[in-house]
């Protein structure tokens, strides 16, 4: 294995092991909300013994909380399914919509971390590429991650999608600069992918091919 | 006593605050670092129950911000890491704290609430 390959699958673990971790705090987060509605409704059953009245205003709004809270971790393992399983095939026709949704709420976690909100809006139609999903998954987080460290007082960053001649523009704004971290680069470079960035409108775009598969 | 709950997740410090109540215990919550040391302005504490991660200030961070503002005051820790192992390996640098792995046991609770009180020191 040549070391351009040691370095991108090193890449993939930590991006691995990294959204992992993020979910699994994520959960305990949604266990620890319902753990605490549970025993507040543990609690108020204790009281009524004791003879004070029940509210049932109280037990609705405990039973809403914990169903919301399922529901939340619901979402959070279905990502994360969806994700671990992306590495199923090594190569397939993908709908990019739906990846780019995916990786944007996988990250909006780290995005919190660091106060700003991401925001994927999906394209009206379809848009399929031939690639390695899970690289193209680790390209898109990785470009978020960097995004993110340098937001400043940007809250708000915007990913769009938009059909070119060469292919698919995924458009990230507002942003400057191109992504600088190696492993991106890396990464881009094994997708046959291109970046460029638009200081006039500022635009950080990453130019997928079609077929990206002909490394 | 007088608690300090800082959490980034509302509905758990909230819940977690009317649970304390009812075990007598008055509790003020917060759901971020900012807010927390804007409170401490005007209010005192004698302990904090303090989320690890939370967005600008993490709570490693806001417990020596605290403690420069208030040195009696004393610390527990929630963490949302999976294991005890990974919270000590992740705050080696962060000394001998109390902390308590999500999601927590009210009876846990208590018992490191009186355990961290009737420690000696400055607190660390």
């Amino acid at each position: 294995m040549s070391d351009y390959q040691e370095s991108i699958g090193a890449c993939g673990l930590h991006c691995f092991g990294s959204i992992s971790a993020s979910v699994s705090h994520e959960l305990k987060n949604a266990l620890a909300i319902i753990n605490e509605n549970a025993g507040l409704l543990e609690d108020l059953s204790f009281m009524a013994g004791k003879g004070l009245p029940l509210d049932p205003a109280k037990l609705k709004s405990l039973a809403a909380n914990i169903g919301k809270q399922i529901q939340r971790a619901d979402d959070i393992i279905r990502n994360m399914n969806r994700f671990a399983h992306s590495t199923d095939e090594i190569v397939k026709c993908i709908d990019l919509g739906e990846t780019m949704a995916l990786i944007v709420a996988l990250s909006s976690r780290l995005a919190a971390m660091k106060c700003v909100t991401l925001i994927f809006k999906p394209p009206p139609q379809t848009i399929c590429v031939t690639t390695h999903m899970f690289y193209l998954e680790n390209l898109i987080w990785l470009y978020i991650k960097e995004i993110l460290e340098r937001a400043g007082t940007e809250k708000e960053i915007t990913l769009t999608l938009r059909p070119q001649q060469e292919g698919t523009a995924v458009i990230f704004s507002p942003v400057d600069v191109p992504v600088t971290d190696g492993r991106a680069i890396d990464l881009l470079s094994y997708l046959k992918a291109t970046q460029s960035a638009n200081s006039q409108h500022r635009e950080l775009l990453i130019i997928l091919p079609v077929d990206m598969t002909a490394c | 006593m007088r608690v300090l709950l800082v959490d980034d997740e509302e509905q758990l410090v909230s819940t977690l605050a009317e649970r304390l109540a009812f075990r007598g215990i008055h509790a003020n919550w917060v759901t971020s670092s900012t807010a927390a040391l804007e409170l401490i302005e005007t209010e005192s504490f004698d302990l904090a129950i303090l989320d690890v991660k939370m967005p600008k200030i993490s709570g490693l961070e806001l417990k020596k911000r605290l403690q420069v503002l208030r040195p009696a005051m004393k610390f527990i820790f929630l963490t949302g890491h999976g294991s005890e192992d990974d919270f000590n390996i992740g705050t080696a640098e962060a000394g001998k704290d109390f902390y308590l792995v999500k999601p927590v046991k009210i009876e846990s609770l208590l018992e490191k609430m009186n355990e961290v009180m009737q420690q000696q020191g400055d607190g660390k």
